[in-house]
């Protein structure tokens, strides 16, 4: 298998548009789209193995060089700060990381730093360096979900959280204060890879560059997808 | 036993090496500390702590001053631990070899330190192998340092490496000709540095003044090929300084040829390494399985006049933790290096004969163990199997051979620090 690509993707949300995707990059075949457990998924054809992997664990298999490609959202990229190559902008899945407090609270207030306030994100990481540079000190409470609650129960002034419909904070009765980030689908690939492998990375991203360039993603993108936003309920 | 607090703990960053770890550093640092002399590259050992300023000096290097470790010494000025070994060298090179005929090859091996971030396993202690070639400018000493990167790799039996070759004069002229300069410059420059390719396009796209010089952008940062092909691509970008770094290039890779590693090399235009610092050719080395480099280097023409010596030098260094996990990946380090060949038996009473036992095998060039817990029978022969031994010897003179261990990979590797038997009977006693 010294000729085969190890492709990392995330489960959940934007799999399916993932797929759609590889398939249509003729990067991946039908055995990605069948029904399975299976966490492995080899495409003979194409000599690639798909890894399906948590969003947030992609990046660590693409760093340590499991997995040659891997394909997760900015946002998880943002928040680990992995050392892996990002290659493209896949263009789907995309959402807005926010700066939200409970509606009537006066944003000036809140960041006048007259009192020491409370952020709940499942993002520490982006929050702090966000506050820093902003020069506004706070205290960041890291959850690891359902952060729109942390305000309504007292555990936090604001949030930072991502959001693509925005419907998840009017539902929590949450205003957006700031819109600070956008994020969507990369491409990524293991250092070592890019070029050991250069000749198998390189088709296969000219390919996916057309594609998203043309927005070929457009059609696969009718469902919202964003990873980890608008899915509290769940 | 109850180790309360930190004792018998180690802090973040730094790690044991045990025998087997250790013998395996000591065996690739043995195998390269003979390249190197065989290149005409003399050891040289830096202290680990230097006054601050020295060790800031090149400070493009080695990033955030606050990943240094610092501490005073009596009269209170500021030490820091090395954090290169780059910049030592370069000290001695300035000052006390400044006597000495030109070119300088020096190599070293040892740690430098770094404060990193938490991130578990992140080493802050860090192994490094390399060497400096100083006070040779050129197309020449370039290509010797490459190569000898290559032979470095090979000569750890590392398989299936490349090493990517660029250069600062490329990137900064494809800047020039772009017409991308101050902010928006290190904006993009920080983005290459890290392989974003998706930030830099972006920023490409709304600092270029014309599509075609973000276009050109682009292609410098994705451009993968062979020097044909870079030709075709940039051989007519209106640029002194792009045209003298594909001259240059180019000349390199006809005598790489001629060192016989053009096979191991390739051309990475848009490879950044800490450009403030370098100020030509630069290169990385990159093993399979290994998300990071094994080996980095390139020129530094500016250091040494830092030390007020001004004298062109490149060098690089091989990042030996990760060289010795690429080499654990590829099965290349399957053998114990850390076994003995004979254990000596040692009864009560017959001390005198185990030690001329010992000893004459000893002189054999065998590696010799003498059992002082007296073990006898089943005991003796299970605490010889532990270490690794082929043999048993007994005082009387009699031995007692051992079956060989299994071997994941008995055709490579390292079995030739395994002997021979030794000459003469090889008797059973059981």
């Amino acid at each position: 298998m010294t000729d085969w690509l190890t492709f990392a993707i995330p489960k959940g949300r934007p799999y399916h548009d993932t797929v759609q995707l590889l398939r249509r990059a003729g990067a991946a075949g039908p055995e990605l789209e069948t029904e399975s457990r299976s966490l492995l998924i080899d495409c003979p054809e194409q000599r690639i193995r798909f890894l399906i992997a948590r969003d947030s664990d992609v990046p660590t298999y693409v760093e340590y060089g499991a997995a040659d490609l891997g394909i997760v959202g900015k946002n998880v990229l943002m928040e680990g700060e992995p050392k892996v190559y990002e290659l493209l902008d896949l263009g789907y899945s995309t959402c807005q990381f926010v700066l939200a407090a409970p509606a009537g609270s006066d944003p000036a207030r809140l960041l006048d730093g007259s009192a020491a306030r409370r952020v709940a994100t499942k993002y520490p990481r982006m929050t702090e360096a966000y506050f820093r540079s902003r020069g506004v000190q706070v205290e960041i409470i890291y959850l690891h979900g359902s952060i729109e609650v942390a305000p309504k129960v007292g555990l936090a002034d604001m949030i930072v959280d991502i959001t693509e419909t925005g419907r998840t904070l009017r539902e929590n009765n949450l205003v957006v204060i700031e819109r600070l980030w956008t994020s969507s689908m990369r491409l990524i690939a293991n250092r070592a890879s890019y070029r050991l492998k250069a000749d198998r990375i390189q088709p296969l991203v000219r390919r996916l560059r057309e594609l998203t360039a043309s927005g070929g993603q457009g059609e696969a993108a009718t469902q919202p997808a964003c990873a980890g936003a608008d899915q509290r309920n769940q | 036993m109850n180790l309360s607090g930190t004792r018998g703990q180690l802090p973040e960053g730094v790690r044991d090496l045990l025998p087997r770890e250790a013998a395996r550093m000591r065996y690739i640092s043995g195998r390269l500390a003979d390249l190197f002399r065989s290149w005409g590259y003399r050891e040289v050992i830096t202290p680990g702590f230097e006054y601050l300023e020295t060790v800031t000096a090149g400070a493009g290097q080695l990033g955030r001053p606050e990943d240094l470790y610092q501490f005073f010494d009596r009269k209170g000025r500021t030490l820091a631990l090395r954090a290169d070994m780059t910049t030592p060298i370069a000290r001695i090179a300035a000052t006390r070899l400044a006597g000495e005929p030109l070119p300088l090859r020096l190599s070293y091996h040892g740690p430098v330190f770094r404060r990193r971030d938490e991130k578990a396993g992140i080493a802050s202690e860090i192994w490094q192998a390399g060497v400096e070639l100083i006070g040779a400018a050129g197309v020449s000493a370039d290509a010797e340092a490459v190569a000898l990167a290559c032979a470095a790799l090979s000569a750890t039996g590392l398989q299936g490496f490349k090493v990517g070759l660029g250069h600062v004069d490329f990137v900064e002229g494809i800047f020039e000709a772009a017409g991308v300069g101050g902010e928006q410059e290190a904006a993009l420059k920080a983005s290459l540095v890290t392989r974003d390719l998706v930030a830099f396009e972006r920023g490409a796209r709304e600092a270029a003044p014309s599509p075609e010089q973000a276009d050109l952008l682009v292609a410098m940062a994705t451009f993968q090929g062979d020097y044909q092909a870079a030709l075709e691509e940039f051989g007519q970008v209106q640029n002194p300084r792009v045209q003298r770094a594909l001259q240059q290039l180019g000349t390199m890779l006809a005598l790489l040829k001629e060192f016989g590693v053009a096979d191991q090399v390739s051309l990475d235009l848009g490879l950044a390494r800490s450009l403030e610092y370098y100020t030509g050719v630069v290169f990385e080395g990159y093993a399979p399985g290994v998300g990071a480099p094994v080996l980095g280097g390139g020129r530094y023409d500016g250091l040494l006049a830092d030390f007020g010596g001004d004298l062109p030098a490149v060098g690089f260094a091989l990042e030996m933790d990760r060289l010795l996990a690429a080499l654990e990946r590829q099965g290349r380090l399957t053998t114990n290096l850390d076994r003995e060949d004979v254990i000596v038996a040692c009864p009560p009473g017959q001390e005198a004969q185990a030690m001329a036992v010992a000893r004459e095998a000893r002189s054999r060039g065998l590696s010799v163990a003498v059992d002082l817990l007296g073990r006898t029978g089943a005991e003796l022969e299970a605490y010889a199997r532990a270490r690794g031994a082929r043999w048993i010897f007994f005082p009387d003179g009699t031995e007692q051979a051992l079956p060989d261990p299994p071997m994941a990979d008995p055709a490579e590797g390292f079995r030739d620090t395994v002997r021979r038997p030794p000459e003469g009977a090889v008797t059973s006693i059981h």
